[in-house]
């Protein structure tokens, strides 16, 4: 006991923390003692080893994502007291909502045209004051959400087209009024729906066939050459610990780069995930190109970090979604039109997102 | 905001100070400066410690952590004490849900390929170098506890007083678990002191 006492006693010398008549006698044993001394060398030298111990560089920044962070469980936060959409707070300050109360199909000037600029206005300079314009706005965005929903469930414009994915609400834009595109293109970003364009139609690894739902796909995992995890298993190897939202991360690309390849040579390694293509939307001089990626944790995490440190392709933006606030409201709103319109088929599908899966957006410059 | 005062705060730095009481009243924008002046540290220090998987994850959810408790922060201890507390508890959290068992690609990473800093030791023999080098690795077979203590002690450079309001245990203890911690790694690296140290 007492030699633990004096070995502590020379641990502490080591570290300066003892006063001058405790320091004293440490020196005056570690002088006397030849083991006092070897083990003050000992301690010396492993304090000198774990000293040099690397720096482990932080290879992307994390202010971005956590003030998106921040603010998204703002929003959240207010819409799960008010019951209201989760999207709208992106667009509250948007014309398109009052206009869309009073039933007017006109195009939004101030439309945000970017996906940069969407985020901005998401995530923005905005600290979470602004509650009460927010809260006296839910019922305007549901009734605007609801002409929208009616728009989309029309049963004829989803068998217009037998080459799109019938599912993915936004498929139908071509056949819809310049007006309602817009209108559509504000909702395709406001739930992280996707938008099927004919020109992308090609297969990619993990992609999903020309008429396979996004549904049908997840359900096929299997069956395609890279093993990924069916859907029920994707829940039990979320990447966040929070199984009931998703991550949305940006990319911007050059326009030099070949995505299709990149992509490709992304997962053709990689066994435990599956990959799919929601679709590519058109976003003013940007274009989009959203992935969801599904299945193990780790090998989620080391795609991702291998997109972060590809040449060409640079980090943008890490948030969170909350998928089952986004469903809460969308079952909301289902109900609102069932109650009060009576006309929604309940078959109006979108592209819902996996929990626990992780969104991928690359945005590639128009050239 | 009167528990903001630098007065109440001896602990906390001007510029953190200022920082905090901004977010506080003004922007929650302000916070990414404090993520900005922390990350790089944070981060390094978790991987010391728990390894690299899943770190920069871990970071990012301390940040927002601590933003969210943000108003509670008494400044009894420095900002960055008080953060790594939260990202401590964090990865404990995390990584309790995790196969404890680590790879040893792992641990490679979690050490680095170049363990210690040669050139700045150009008299060193190459056995030394040898044995720093393998005190470097002995280290991911102590336990949690005493990885931790070690690291926060020799990388970070805190000081008793730091480490036993961020454990919230008395100095005394500090001083007690910093030696059985020492006295570990000396025996899971004793064949290396003996034969050059």
């Amino acid at each position: 006991m007492e030699d633990i006492k004096r070995e502590e006693l020379i641990s502490a010398y080591l570290d300066g923390e003892l006063d001058a008549t405790e320091a004293a006698r440490a020196e005056q044993w570690i002088a006397e003692d030849p083991q006092a001394k070897k083990l003050f060398e000992d301690l010396k030298f492993m304090q000198d080893a774990i000293h040099q111990l690397p720096r482990h560089p932080l290879e992307s920044d994390l202010t971005r994502g956590v003030l998106d962070q921040i603010t998204d469980q703002s929003v959240v936060s207010e819409s799960q007291h008010s019951g209201a959409f989760i999207a709208a707070s992106r667009f509250e300050d948007s014309p398109i909502i009052e206009r869309s109360i009073k039933h007017e199909a006109v195009l939004p000037k101030d439309m945000p045209e970017s996906h940069e600029e969407l985020v901005g206005n998401l995530s923005g300079s905005e600290p979470p004051q602004a509650t009460r314009r927010r809260i006296y706005l839910w019922p305007a965005v549901a009734v605007a959400a609801a002409v929208l929903l009616l728009i989309f469930s029309r049963p004829e414009q989803r068998e217009q087209d037998g080459l799109v994915v019938q599912r993915d609400a936004s498929a139908k834009l071509k056949n819809l009024a310049p007006q309602q595109g817009a209108i559509e293109s504000i909702e395709i970003n406001a739930f992280g729906l996707s938008e099927e364009s004919k020109a992308d139609k090609r297969q990619i690894p993990n992609d999903r066939p020309a008429g396979e739902s996004i549904a049908q796909a997840r359900g096929n995992y299997q069956s395609t050459k890279k093993v990924a995890p069916p859907y029920s298993a994707t829940l039990s190897t979320a990447q966040d610990k929070d199984l009931n939202s998703f991550a949305v991360y940006t990319f911007g690309v050059a326009p030099s780069l070949d995505l299709k390849q990149q992509v490709e040579d992304l997962t053709k390694d990689v066994r435990r995930i599956g990959l799919i293509k929601l679709g590519v939307s058109e976003q003013g001089e940007s274009t989009h190109h959203i992935f969801e990626l599904s299945g193990d944790v780790e090998a989620i995490n080391k795609v991702m970090k291998t997109l972060k440190t590809t040449k060409g392709i640079s980090f943008l933006s890490r948030k969170m979604v909350s998928s089952k606030e986004m469903e809460k409201e969308r079952a909301t709103t289902r109900r609102f039109l069932r109650e009060n319109l009576d006309l929604l088929s309940t078959e109006g599908g979108d592209a819902q997102t996996v929990p626990g899966s992780t969104r991928i957006i690359f945005v590639v410059p128009s050239s | 905001m009167e528990h903001l005062l630098k007065a109440n705060m001896p602990e906390v730095s001007e510029e953190d100070l200022e920082i905090i009481q901004m977010t506080l009243t003004e922007s929650s924008e302000a916070f990414g400066e404090l993520v900005e002046k922390y990350q790089a540290r944070l981060y390094s220090s978790i991987v010391q410690i728990f390894g690299p998987r899943d770190a920069e994850d871990i970071a990012q959810d301390a940040f927002v952590k601590a933003f969210q408790k943000l108003d509670s922060f008494k400044g009894t201890s420095g900002f960055y004490t008080w953060l790594y507390r939260i990202a401590f508890n964090t990865a404990v959290s995390h990584l309790r849900k995790q196969p404890s068992v680590k790879s040893i690609d792992e641990l490679q990473e979690a050490i680095g390929d170049n363990l210690a800093d040669d050139s700045q030791r150009p008299d060193d023999s190459l056995e030394r170098k040898e044995c720093r080098r393998q005190i470097q690795s002995s280290l991911q077979l102590l336990s949690e506890e005493h990885r931790t203590i070690l690291i926060l002690r020799e990388v970070e450079q805190m000081s008793y007083e730091v480490l036993a309001n961020l454990f919230q245990v008395p100095v005394g203890t500090v001083r007690s678990r910093l030696h059985r911690a020492r006295m570990c790694l000396r025996e899971v690296s004793s064949h290396y002191l003996d034969t050059d140290a």
